[in-house]
């Protein structure tokens, strides 16, 4: 965890409907020095801040709220912005097109979050 | 021999002979004697009177030997034929000739008739040849003898009983034999045993109708194709999801009857490789008709075989699976979403302690942590086996992956290969990691050179156990602690109770921490019956 420095700084976006999950992702980010541009807990939501918020990556939940976050994924990679998706499911829950997306399976520890950051990142 | 006892047509018709023979030899007897009494009169004439009397006496005389004479060596011609074709006949085994006279009685039973209906010739021999046989014919008798008249020959087959009883079936060719007037005299009958050929008919018969029968019967479709896939054989189920009779589909192949010619191709292929490896195979196919929902079938495809052992086709039977498949679709995306509330609760679980516990002593912090990451590694192994159970050395080395970094060697893990049932599964990976968290802070993986070796074996014996043991070695001196710690009473206290056995954890032993779990074997794996289906559920 010795190079967590090279997220110090960046702008994340969190869409995550368990407002605790959230929370505890923000809390293990700002240790990183990851700076918050926004939260999403709907897809709506979610949507209008994935295509405007200037953002450096992106935690994606695959389901929000009972509904699929693909239509986000789709946002973010058409931007170009690495994302991690964050799931109960493994990562056969995912459409064949999104599996090389890394992901971070629930519950989560601090060096997983860090490693699937970083495996998005290059 | 006479099936039938033959009636005569004109039962009077040898009495009129008799009478001109009788009336002739009446008027040369009268004139014999007329000869002779002229004589006696003694006039001039006597002499010539007398013999030309002697003279029709002899000739008469001379006429009835010849008569006689005649008649002995037309019997004996009779005969001698009789003997011939006798002879001739037993040459063909089973065939056998026999005669019958005028009147239905057997005239001659040849060792043929012997051998097929068991009667001696002694036996045989002027009984009524229908009696004796129990003969019955195909129709009326009277029909039978007006062709045997008319024709002269009839041809048929007939059902006998054999002297001890058994039916008897033959091919029976009958020819009326005529005397010098035209009368008929005798009936010579040949005939050809065909019981064996019947029975064969009649069991094939049966088989043909008993596999109609299941053919009909049963619920799947039942079908046979030839080299060429084309059909043979289909069974009214077959016929109906086809949609079309018999005469529509024969011959024809599944390019023909299929809305989708993709799926014929594929359904073709399949029968295709049946037939090059000559091998049995059990696959799902899919069947889409114009406008309707796929349907899914569970196929068994056999080479079909000739005689000869050559495969000439192939027989399939499919079941319709669809409703099968949907529900197993569904209870798959119900499993997926309990996974996934599970792992959610867990790291809302975590998401909580972290809140709650922020700011306090970070181990506490972090055994938590590890504790919930313990409990959902276990569970990452049980959904992948759907919950059905898990193999010992996926949750095994699913609770050390977590401790593995740089040093796999420190582990030995050995034991036979079984399932554990979802419950011990759980139990045992709780317990590892307690064990392991021990061994980090204060046993052989709190130094370098300690190592752990972990086994587990099947005790045989009325009840078998499972024994699991849990050796440290190379590490410090082991010191039994003041107070037992949470660790290792969840591993006595609530291990033993999951796994319905005994579970101990030593520390008296100078060269290391040994822990031991033992549980009935039925209790916590599951049974070897079970397993087979477990798999293809799993699949």
């Amino acid at each position: 965890m010795n190079d967590t420095h090279i997220f110090a700084g960046i702008r994340v976006l969190i869409i995550e409907d368990e407002a605790l999950v959230s929370m505890m992702l923000e809390e293990f980010l700002e240790q990183i020095g990851c700076k918050m541009v926004g939260t999403a807990s709907r897809l709506d939501d979610a949507i209008i801040k994935a295509r405007s918020l200037p953002v450096d990556m992106a935690l994606l939940d695959v389901n929000l709220a009972g509904e699929a976050s693909f239509p986000v994924a789709e946002i973010l990679t058409a931007r170009d912005i690495p994302f991690i998706f964050v799931t109960g499911y493994g990562a056969l829950g995912l459409p064949a097109e999104m599996r090389h997306i890394p992901v971070l399976p629930k519950p989560f520890q601090m060096a997983q979050l860090i490693d699937a950051m970083r495996m998005a990142a290059y | 021999m006479v099936a039938v006892p033959f009636t005569s047509p004109s039962p009077t018709s040898r009495a009129p002979r008799r009478l001109v023979t009788f009336v002739t030899w009446l008027a040369m007897a009268l004139l014999a004697l007329s000869g002779l009494l002229a004589a006696s009169d003694g006039s001039t004439h006597s002499g010539f009177a007398l013999a030309e009397a002697i003279v029709l006496l002899a000739l008469a005389t001379a006429l009835f030997a010849a008569s006689v004479w005649a008649k002995r060596r037309i019997q004996r011609d009779i005969d001698a034929k009789l003997y011939r074709l006798e002879r001739f006949t037993q040459a063909f085994g089973q065939t056998q000739g026999t005669l019958r006279s005028i009147d239905g009685r057997i005239a001659f039973w040849g060792t043929g008739a012997e051998r097929l209906y068991g009667y001696s010739e002694k036996e045989a021999l002027g009984k009524n040849a229908l009696d004796l046989l129990q003969t019955r014919c195909p129709v009326s008798l009277e029909d039978i003898n007006t062709i045997l008249v008319r024709d002269g020959e009839w041809q048929g087959e007939l059902t006998r009983r054999h002297k001890d009883g058994r039916e008897i079936h033959v091919i029976s060719k009958w020819s009326l034999d005529r005397g010098d007037t035209g009368e008929p005299e005798v009936a010579i009958e040949i005939s050809t045993d065909i019981t064996s050929i019947r029975l064969a008919e009649r069991q094939l018969h049966q088989t043909n109708a008993l596999l109609r029968a299941i053919l009909e019967t049963a619920p799947g479709l039942i079908y046979a194709k030839d080299m060429q896939g084309r059909l043979i054989l289909a069974n009214v189920s077959t016929l109906d999801l086809i949609g079309k009779p018999w005469s529509e589909v024969e011959g024809r192949t599944d390019l023909d009857f299929l809305d989708s010619k993709t799926q014929a191709e594929s359904v073709m292929a399949n029968d295709r490789r049946i037939m090059d490896q000559a091998r049995t195979e059990e696959f799902e196919e899919t069947i889409s008709r114009e406008g309707r929902h796929p349907r899914v079938w569970s196929s068994t495809k056999a080479p079909l075989r000739d005689a000869g052992g050559k495969v000439i086709g192939l027989v399939g039977v499919s079941v319709e699976i669809t409703e099968r498949k949907r529900i197993e679709e569904r209870l798959q995306l119900m499993v997926n979403e309990l996974n996934h509330r599970v792992k959610n609760t867990l790291a809302t679980v975590q998401a909580i302690a972290s809140q709650t516990l922020r700011g306090g002593d970070p181990i506490v912090r972090q055994n938590l942590e590890r504790r919930l990451m313990a409990l959902a590694a276990a569970h990452d192994v049980l959904t992948r086996e759907n919950w059905e159970g898990a193999n010992i050395d996926d949750v095994v080395n699913g609770a050390l992956a977590p401790f593995g970094e740089g040093g796999d060697y420190r582990f030995a893990v050995s034991g036979p290969s079984l399932r554990l049932l979802p419950r011990a599964a759980l139990a045992l990976a709780m317990g590892l990691h307690e064990l392991t968290t021990n061994a980090l802070k204060y046993g052989a993986l709190s130094t370098l050179a300690g190592q752990v070796a972990i086994n587990w074996q099947v005790v045989e014996g009325a009840k078998p156990l499972l024994r699991l043991t849990w050796t440290e070695s190379g590490g410090p001196l082991v010191v039994a602690p003041s107070r037992r710690g949470f660790g290792v009473r969840l591993i006595e206290r609530s291990l033993a109770q999951d796994l319905g056995g005994k579970a101990s954890v030593i520390f008296d032993q100078p060269a290391g921490i040994v822990g031991t779990i033992e549980a009935p074997l039925a209790d916590v794996a599951v049974s070897a019956e079970v397993t087979p289906f477990v798999q293809m559920g799993a699949r």
